[in-house]
């Protein structure tokens, strides 16, 4: 019997264990795997092939019985006020698969399947500058972050070349440039509308052409990747069978299967981490199988926390020992606090006179973008908030057909629809948020799901900061539509709640100090060096780009660091 | 097919209506009424008649040669609550009376100005599930028109696949 017992222990352990399988999860796999680590990853979701389980990736919206509606008897478990889509529906998170408590408003996303959000997000990919890395000493907020963009920035390089990157080569510090493949282009718009900012705001303001995870000039690593170019589907949350943007499953994950040392195990729930506290180390992971709802251990020298960040948190707050009664590495209390995200709060559109005789073809997976230009430099003495947004913008000239009607003249309209009078332009704010420790998680006492774990309360709120910031988007906004001469100015704060914008982050958050932080500049919990968070987690503060990039970048840095450190005999 | 081949796969003869609707005479062999609908084959045929009206067919393109009829009949069982399902039915009913007494003949008979009538009248009633009944079947015959086939891909240039896209486009005169 005991005999029997060594032998299952052994083949449930791995060199390392990889808990989550979206952007972050996916670039540990490949990483660990490619340094030759016998590499177990956990998706509490179930499998998605890359391709296979695409199952509307190539449907065009007449092949959808219901053009895209969801019958009455699919809509069920979803939980009211969700935008259910026949396309997308196999994604969605049912209710009862992790219930959770929103003290405050707030709106949490999961992509709970292999490949996680990575499938499913924007892929828009701004990097971080020193101006972000040092926001939190300079302002002082936070803790000081121990990493600054020289310590990223070649694991920038190294994600971007794999990943693939469309962009320009724009030479702004508070941008600073990616590896790029040839930008997915301005409109003739947008071209103008970059003009007039140049001339009114100098080098003080920029537009550009927003940098994403699309391939437009596959290099031969993406080629190995059994990828290839971008063809302008715009249907990217179906997922892509041409593998035209990143994602783990089109990208890291096959590619850490092919080495051999990647086990993907799906439907794997986790509960906890193992903390041994003779050995003095984490040893390895319990999980509960989501079919059979089994408890099971899988053991490792290693283990990365990629469970997307509040998820990350309350696995380590669940991970309860004897050395650490409130969760594993939560010595000083933090863990769980510090919570933070973006502001999306802020809309505002206009009309575009001119341009008449122009109009767009095709369609255009990505954007326009204006970097943060608020206290970039320094803070500016005659702006009430800290810290500032970046600027998505998108703009085209619709058509409109005329439906008052009905008959032959309501045929004719919809057959022959007629260019808009107008272009349109619609921009919408990315507010960095100041992490405060009163926002923060922290696991229900009595309320548990239906795998035993107990339920996340999510208490996170806007404050004075982030309705001053949006105030002034939507004045500065105003203000450089007005200069470029458009009209119809329509500006609105949405008032959405906190994790709307699907960028929540921080309460693992990283730091020089124990006391004050739970993980070093490696990712590593300061009190259980073999465990590994990368994920949105980490975050000490959020700058205003797009995060996942910097994630994958932080993974992949800590993933080697990971190996190293396992190879030197320290972990 | 001919109208009395169509009438009787519509069922429509057990149905009481003697005469074929005009509509129908265009119909090939898989437009037979849908077995599996909550929708009578009269009430199907009314449906059908409705979207002809807001979209007439010419040259084999509109609300009947896109198969309108149908994906109205499929998405409002499927995806429509009872009320409002029970509602379109009764509408149709009281549309078709309409059209016996104004007309003399059932709504499927009556000329195609005589139907706009009839539907207009509906979209102007001060009773609110006349109006919802209006609203609903043409803002649905519509969507199921534009998103056809033939309308996006011959009409609207739309491609599923499209392969690039170009910011500067001269518009032509």
């Amino acid at each position: 019997m005991a005999n029997l017992n060594i032998v299952s222990k052994k083949k449930r352990t791995y060199d390392a264990i990889v808990i989550g399988s979206g952007a972050t999860g996916g670039w540990a796999a490949k990483e660990l795997c490619d340094n030759g680590l016998n590499t177990l990853v956990l998706e509490r979701g179930r499998d998605v092939k890359h391709i296979e389980d695409y199952p509307t990736a190539s449907k065009a919206p007449w092949e959808f019985e219901f053009r895209g509606t969801v019958p009455l008897d699919k809509r069920t478990g979803y939980g009211s006020g969700k935008r259910l889509r026949m396309e997308t529906l196999h994604w969605q998170l049912k209710d009862d698969e992790q219930p959770y408590i929103a003290e405050k408003p707030f709106r949490w996303f999961r992509g709970y399947h292999v490949g996680g959000k990575s499938l499913l997000w924007a892929r828009q990919t701004q990097r971080w500058s020193n101006f972000d890395f040092e926001g939190p000493v300079r302002d002082g907020f936070a803790v000081d972050w121990p990493i600054r963009y020289r310590d990223i920035e070649p694991w920038y390089d190294h994600v971007e070349k794999f990943a693939g990157i469309a962009g320009d080569k724009d030479g702004i510090p508070e941008l600073p440039d990616s590896i790029v493949q040839p930008a997915i282009d301005l409109n003739v718009v947008e071209h103008y509308f970059k003009e007039k900012i140049k001339e009114h705001y100098g080098d003080d303001r920029h537009l550009v052409a927003a940098r994403c995870a699309h391939l437009t000039d596959p290099q031969e690593i993406h080629l190995q990747q059994g990828r290839s170019k971008c063809l302008h589907q715009t249907m990217c949350n179906r997922g892509c069978n041409l593998g035209g943007y990143f994602s783990s499953n089109a990208s890291t994950i096959p590619w850490a299967m092919k080495t051999g040392n990647l086990t993907m195990r799906p439907d794997s729930v986790v509960h906890s981490v193992i903390y041994d506290d003779e050995k003095e180390k984490v040893t390895g992971v319990r999980v509960i199988d989501r079919h059979s709802k089994e408890m099971m251990e899988f053991y490792a020298n290693i283990v990365f926390v990629n469970a997307s960040a509040l998820n990350s948190n309350m696995i380590l707050m669940n991970s309860r020992s004897n050395r650490f009664p409130n969760g594993l590495g939560n010595d000083n209390g933090l863990l769980g606090k510090y919570i933070a995200w973006h502001n999306y709060r802020g809309n505002a559109s206009a009309s575009v006179p001119g341009f008449e005789d122009k109009k767009t073809e095709g369609r255009r997976p990505s954007y326009a973008y204006i970097p943060r230009f608020r206290n970039v430099f320094e803070q500016e003495s005659d702006v009430d908030f800290r810290r500032g947004y970046a600027v998505g913008v998108s703009t085209g000239r619709g058509s409109n057909t005329n439906t008052d009607t009905i008959g032959d003249k309501l045929r004719e309209n919809i057959l022959n629809p007629e260019l808009n009078e107008n272009w349109h332009i619609g921009t919408w704010m990315m507010g960095e948020t100041v992490p405060l420790e009163k926002n923060h998680v922290r696991l229900s006492k009595d309320k548990t799901d239906k795998y035993g774990i107990p339920q996340l309360i999510v208490s996170c709120e806007w404050d004075e900061n982030d309705d001053n910031m949006t105030e002034d988007y939507l004045q500065e906004m105003t203000a450089m539509f007005k200069r470029a001469g458009f009209t119809n100015i329509d500006v609105e704060d949405t008032h959405s709640p906190p994790g709307a914008d699907i960028h929540e982050m921080g309460g693992v958050r990283m730091g020089h100090d124990p006391e004050t932080s739970l993980i070093n500049k490696w990712n590593q919990l300061h009190h259980a060096k073999n465990v590994f968070v990368t994920d949105g987690a980490c975050m000490t503060s959020t700058g205003s780009q797009n995060p996942t990039l910097t994630f994958m970048a932080l993974t992949a840095r800590a993933a080697n660091y990971a190996f190293e450190e396992l190879k030197k005999g320290n972990l | 097919m001919k109208r009395r081949e169509a009438l009787k796969t519509l069922g429509l003869a057990a149905a009481g209506l003697v005469t074929l609707p005009a509509w129908a005479s265009g119909w090939t062999a898989r437009d037979v009424a849908i077995k599996s609908s909550t929708f009578s084959s009269t009430e199907q045929a009314l449906l059908a008649s409705v979207a002809d009206t807001i979209i007439p067919a010419k040259n084999n393109v509109g609300a009947i040669p896109q198969e309108v009829h149908k994906f109205l009949v499929r998405l409002f069982d499927e995806c429509y609550e009872k009320e409002k399902r029970e509602n379109i039915k009764r509408q149709l009913n009281v549309m078709n009376n309409l059209a016996m007494k104004d007309f003399d003949s059932s709504f499927m008979d009556s000329s195609q100005q005589q139907r706009e009538q009839i539907l207009l009248s509906f979209s102007e009633s001060e009773d609110e599930s006349e109006q919802e009944f209006f609203q609903l079947v043409k803002i649905e015959t519509i969507r199921g028109f534009r998103t056809s086939k033939v309308v996006m891909q011959d009409y609207h240039g739309y491609r599923l696949v499209p392969g690039f896209y170009n910011g500067n486009v001269d518009v032509e005169a």
